[in-house]
């Protein structure tokens, strides 16, 4: 199979639902060796079952990414799979929302550990690997809640996708001259597990709209072709962005 | 096969644009303001036209459309490069350079961007818009107020249009370029203690080939960016993210 991504490694987190899978599916069919990282076990084999069966190569690593030693682990087991770690898409996500006068510190300490720590400790152990190589890609996932509130209270979310945009800046610069790219997608309402409850109902659904000016939701392959490209060459001279992929949302 | 209209093709990232799509198979209009320089980039491409054209002039920019369409039956996108730039001081600066700069950075892109976009909703079909801003669409630079005002003003440009086109299907995104090595940076990159300056601020550490910044307009003008309209993106080596 020949493809873009011949030969590279690429770890996708959260790889088991959503857009994570359509990354890693994306990944798996243009030539790369996919590590489908996933907090779901049962997820994780499915995705890179499924890519395998597609012809393509893959292996799954059960992972927490909110616990380091997780992390630690998930990219021993790339490196030990496939002796090295070319790119990096930092998909694990979760959206606690809630009232602020209703979160717990338990709740904030969920919605950071997986979407900030995780976030933080996957791109070390990136950069450890990345750094002697002089080489590598890194892509994270913001949101379009890192520029402004979510269409529901969750100020949690929302402070976590701010934060992921402000480190992506923050490691770009300090990993640009050892060759490395560091960029952020921010999807708009794509449609996945996460919002499938604000998309149930036909006002839910009505109200999007009304809000994108392309008049539809995104879908995850819209989504994970604007990965794949940030950890092409093409996208070589862009680093430090978060590119927004969101039909219009932002605009108005 | 796509009909793609290039506008600045006679040189730099134009040129480097027009070569780009083309290879892909896409049937590229060459437009520049010098027809021997569209000439020279379409020579040597296959199912290539070469066209004159004055962005800063509605009628000619009407002209330039109706060509792609008569020769190639259709516009699916177009990649607006044209673009000047003239150094000196605010007090400094004279109305004509300033008119000028204006005239062609920010209304020629709104005027052949319009001409494309009629074509496209006359048809009945949508396509892809994508317009040359610059990290200068963001950030000063000092004694380029003109130059740094028309960017800015073709980022609102692109995403006003973003807005009032998504209707017919048509996507328009800015590509945002750094420093790229073109005839427009030549000079600056060519002192040594200018270009130690522009690398001091850029990441990276390297200036852009100019197919650096063709290889994002491809990928904008392409189906893998089919949920993107109105974004700003940045081909700067990591300028912004360090600033």
């Amino acid at each position: 199979m020949a493809g873009r991504f011949d030969g590279k490694v690429a770890i996708v987190t959260g790889a088991g639902r959503g857009m994570g899978r359509a990354v890693a599916s994306r990944f798996g069919s243009e030539g790369a060796r996919v590590v489908v990282a996933e907090v779901n076990a049962a997820h994780g084999e499915e995705v890179a079952e499924q890519i395998r069966a597609a012809g393509g190569e893959a292996c799954a690593v059960q992972v927490d990414v909110s616990r380091s030693d997780d992390v630690h682990r998930l990219f021993a087991a790339a490196v030990e799979s496939y002796r090295a770690v070319d790119i990096v898409v930092n998909n694990a996500g979760i959206a606690v929302g809630r009232a602020l006068v209703d979160y717990t510190e338990e709740d904030w300490d969920r919605q950071m550990g997986v979407n900030v720590k995780g976030v933080f400790f996957c791109c070390q152990e990136a950069a450890r690997l990345m750094i002697p190589r002089r080489q590598g890609k890194i892509v994270n996932f913001a949101s379009t809640s890192a520029f402004v509130s979510s269409s529901r209270p969750e100020v949690a979310y929302d402070t976590s996708k701010g934060a992921v945009r402000q480190m992506t800046v923050s490691i770009a610069a300090e990993l640009a001259p050892h060759g490395i790219n560091v960029n952020a997608v921010a999807p708009g309402t794509t449609a996945t597990e996460m919002t499938r409850t604000s998309l149930a109902s036909e006002e839910g659904v009505a109200w999007q709209l009304a809000r994108i000016p392309m008049g539809r939701v995104g879908q995850p392959d819209d989504i994970a072709s604007v990965v794949l490209f940030l950890c092409s060459p093409e996208a070589g001279y862009i680093t430090g962005h978060t590119l927004v992929a969101d039909g219009g949302w932002l605009l108005y | 096969m796509a009909v793609a209209i290039v506008t600045g093709a006679g040189s730099g990232i134009g040129a480097a644009t027009a070569r780009m799509l083309s290879a892909r198979g896409d049937r590229v209009v060459c437009a520049d303001v010098r027809l021997d320089f569209a000439q020279q980039t379409a020579g040597g491409l296959p199912d290539a036209l070469a066209v004159e054209v004055d962005v800063s002039d509605s009628s000619s920019c009407e002209r330039m459309v109706e060509d792609a369409v008569h020769r190639f039956g259709d516009v699916d996108a177009i990649v607006t490069c044209a673009g000047i730039e003239k150094h000196g001081a605010g007090h400094e600066f004279s109305e004509e350079d300033f008119d000028r700069i204006i005239d062609v950075n920010l209304k020629g892109t709104w005027l052949s961007a319009r001409s494309a976009a009629r074509a496209m909703i006359n048809r009945g079909h949508g396509g892809t818009v994508v317009m040359i801003g610059s990290i200068n669409s963001m950030v000063g630079n000092p004694g380029a107020s003109a130059y740094c005002a028309s960017k800015g003003g073709v980022l609102m440009l692109g995403r006003t249009l973003a807005l009032d086109w998504a209707q017919y299907g048509i996507r328009v995104n800015i590509v945002a370029p750094g420093v790229v090595n073109t005839p427009m940076s030549a000079k600056s990159l060519a002192d040594p203690q200018k270009r130690a300056k522009m690398m001091e601020k850029t990441p990276l550490g390297r200036p852009a080939p100019p197919e650096e910044i063709a290889s994002v307009i491809a990928f904008l003008t392409s189906d893998a960016s089919s949920f993107m309209t109105g974004a700003y993106v940045p081909v700067d080596g990591g300028t912004l993210a360090a600033w």
